[in-house]
């Protein structure tokens, strides 16, 4: 059964599948969407999946029944997802995916961040910091606050990390998961940096942990030293929020790895748009897509089985750079529009 | 005449080691909290430290509280599933409200009420709409953490005043006064659960309902003070995690349901309703808090923690049916 647009000469309507929307992270990647879809004059329709693979499908059913254009994803279970792919196709609906990829299914486009390459920054950052303590050589003890070691961007961002830090002998991990909850990662902190007072430096998956790490330094050690200052502990992490970004200015943390949440969604939506009007000519070629003054491009396109995969890079910023206008967690997100980097 | 006094003795003898029994299993989470110190001292590097057990009762503090409103709606023979919804959304209005450079003490008792009014629904709910304690407390879980994820979009409240986060992260002497706390609240409920008319009344009620009532104990009022309570100290336990966190996330508390009522059941305390005491909560919040401190020690894969936790759970419900049957004979 082949649904054709209700409205065709009105504009588009676009379906967006959220995974969930109870935490920042994707009600960032959510908000990017809409205003792409918003600045282009295209209706955007929302589904809250809830944290539920088996709920997320049935949203996808609907908003197939509901006809719309086209439909993007970020899938709770990639593989679970590839059910929902197939139905759409089935229903001659275009299918994308942004922030995650699919395993199972292929779909037109996939625009994510690449969390092992983000990893691996973080880990040539603290090497850096470590090689400037110790007067070149690259030593010391890592805390890694891991997220949820069954999720992929967990393992990704551990395994990016690990892969860069342990050609470096004299630097010893450290690795416990936090499952993406601070006072776990608060308790991590106490326990571990009580029973090893060396740790020079610590690792963070999300910045959700900061304020733990910090109050629980603050609750072993006495005090905190700042950055800079005698017996600071290096901290870098991942995603680029606000509240990181703030930390970053007060000499709290050293650095963090900014993920372009709200660049997903205003990246495919213009390419959702053009794919609809002028079909396959109109996707990226495999290779780079350079944009000047983005921090986060040049963009890698690789084609897969899964469908054609766009990975924006992610951006080191510490306190020289934390000011730029460009991080998206500088931007309120009122203030977003399409064209926010030219 | 003599074999009138052997069979005598024979039933005391049996009594009294019935009685012997009976002790054991009601202290019995504080053997197996002293083999695992014992265990951690021995094979886990770096438990045995003063500083190490601090941290481990800093595992317990927000845990205790938690678990002793939990442990009295298992008391009564109900129980409360929104305590970690209520705790998220009085941290996160504790801190917006804080931002609003309202005073510290003035937001703190805001805090409180908020949760003695989300406890008192509760109650209201069970008591006067008869909804069941799962429907009633999951659809208020539901609400509250929803809210709380509302009106701030997701977003965490960094940066609170030093004021409002006194209780969580400030010290005495260097020592911690969030656990402080925890321990006088144990002590404090402890003694209105075994000493005042209220307490007894908690158990009749959770025993027998039915015979509570026909006894003329005002089954509703107990049931909804209960709520209140637990709602109240919910909302506390928000307090302590803001302040040792020094930021507010409506994310907060989303999986320490589980480890209260775990804490709250290994220690003891029946699903049943009627038996049980504070005692035993406390022993199963330590039991989980040194198993938690341990894993954070040793270079354990995190596969095993869920697995540990769920062996433990089995044991204590095992415990629980057999408590019980032996109670039930006295």
């Amino acid at each position: 059964m082949a649904l054709t647009s209700v409205y065709a000469d009105e504009g588009f309507v676009f379906g967006y599948s959220a995974p969930g929307l109870g935490d920042e992270g994707q009600m960032n990647i959510q908000k990017g969407f809409e205003i792409g879809c918003r600045d282009l004059g295209i209706k955007c329709i929302t589904t809250n999946a809830q944290m539920n693979a088996e709920k997320q499908l049935r949203d996808i059913e609907t908003l197939i029944a509901r006809g719309v254009d086209a439909i993007c994803a970020v899938p709770y279970d990639s593989k679970a997802i590839g059910q929902a792919v197939k139905a759409a196709m089935e229903a001659g609906i275009p299918f994308f995916t942004i922030d995650r990829g699919v395993l199972e299914g292929k779909v037109v486009i996939t625009v994510m961040a690449d969390n092992y390459d983000a990893a691996a920054q973080a880990g040539m950052a603290l090497v850096r910091l470590l090689q400037g303590k110790y007067h070149g050589l690259a030593k010391g003890k890592i805390l890694e606050i891991m997220g949820n070691p069954a999720q992929d961007v967990a393992q990704l961002r551990h395994q990016g990390f690990i892969d860069v830090v342990s050609q470096y002998p004299d630097i010893e991990v450290i690795s416990k998961p936090g499952y993406w909850n601070t006072d776990e990662g608060y308790k991590i902190v106490l326990d571990v940096l009580t029973a090893n007072p060396d740790i020079d430096a610590i690792y963070f998956h999300a910045d959700l942990y900061i304020p733990g790490i910090i109050e629980a330094i603050k609750a072993v050690k006495g005090t905190f030293k700042k950055v800079g200052e005698e017996g600071h502990i290096f901290i870098v992490g991942i995603d680029g929020n606000p509240m990181a970004l703030d930390y970053i200015r007060k000499g709290f943390i050293d650095g963090d790895m900014i993920q372009p949440l709200r660049e997903y969604g205003k990246f495919i939506v213009p390419y959702i748009k053009a794919y609809l009007e002028k079909g396959k000519e109109a996707l990226p070629k495999p290779g780079l897509i350079v944009k000047e003054g983005s921090p986060y491009f040049p963009a890698v396109v690789v084609d897969t089985p899964h469908g054609l995969v766009v990975k924006m890079k992610t951006y080191y910023v510490d306190k020289h750079n934390v000011d730029d206008p460009t991080l998206w967690g500088n931007i309120p997100l009122e203030k977003e529009k399409l064209e926010t980097t030219k | 005449m003599e074999q009138v006094t052997e069979e005598l003795s024979d039933t005391d003898v049996k009594l009294k080691r019935r009685k012997r029994i009976i002790w054991i299993i009601e202290r019995f989470i504080w053997i197996v909290v002293g083999v695992f110190i014992i265990f951690g001292i021995i094979f886990v590097p770096g438990f045995k430290n003063w500083l190490n057990f601090r941290n481990i009762l800093l595992h317990s503090s927000i845990l205790g509280v938690l678990a002793i409103g939990e442990s009295l709606c298992l008391l009564t023979g109900n129980f409360d599933l929104s305590i970690g919804s209520i705790l998220a959304f009085a941290g996160i209005l504790g801190a917006l409200i804080a931002k609003w450079k309202i005073p510290s003490l003035i937001t703190i008792i805001i805090m409180l009420f908020i949760g003695l009014g989300a406890g008192f629904l509760n109650g209201i709910l069970i008591r006067k709409i008869k909804l069941n304690a799962f429907v009633a407390t999951l659809i208020t879980m539901l609400a509250w953490r929803g809210t709380a994820m509302g009106i701030v979009g997701g977003r965490t409240i960094w940066d609170l005043p030093e004021g409002l986060r006194l209780l969580g992260s400030g010290t005495i002497k260097g020592f911690p006064i969030q656990i402080l706390i925890m321990l006088s609240l144990f002590v404090f409920f402890h003694i209105a659960l075994t000493q005042t008319k209220f307490g007894r009344h908690i158990y009749i009620v959770g025993d027998n309902e039915v015979a509570a009532y026909n006894s003329g104990i005002n089954t509703d009022k107990v049931i909804i003070i209960v709520f209140t309570i637990s709602g109240t100290l919910s909302a506390f336990a928000g307090l302590l995690m803001i302040g040792r966190l020094n930021a507010a996330s409506p994310t907060y508390g989303s999986d320490i349901l589980f480890d209260a009522m775990s804490a709250a059941i290994i220690g003891g305390i029946s699903l049943h309703g009627g038996i049980g005491n504070l005692l035993m909560a406390l022993g199963g919040v330590i039991l989980l808090s040194i198993i938690s401190n341990m894993l954070n020690l040793y270079g354990v894969s995190p596969y095993w923690a869920t697995t540990v936790r769920a062996l433990l759970l089995l044991i204590a419900v095992l415990l629980d049916t057999i408590k019980r049957r032996l109670v039930r004979y006295e």
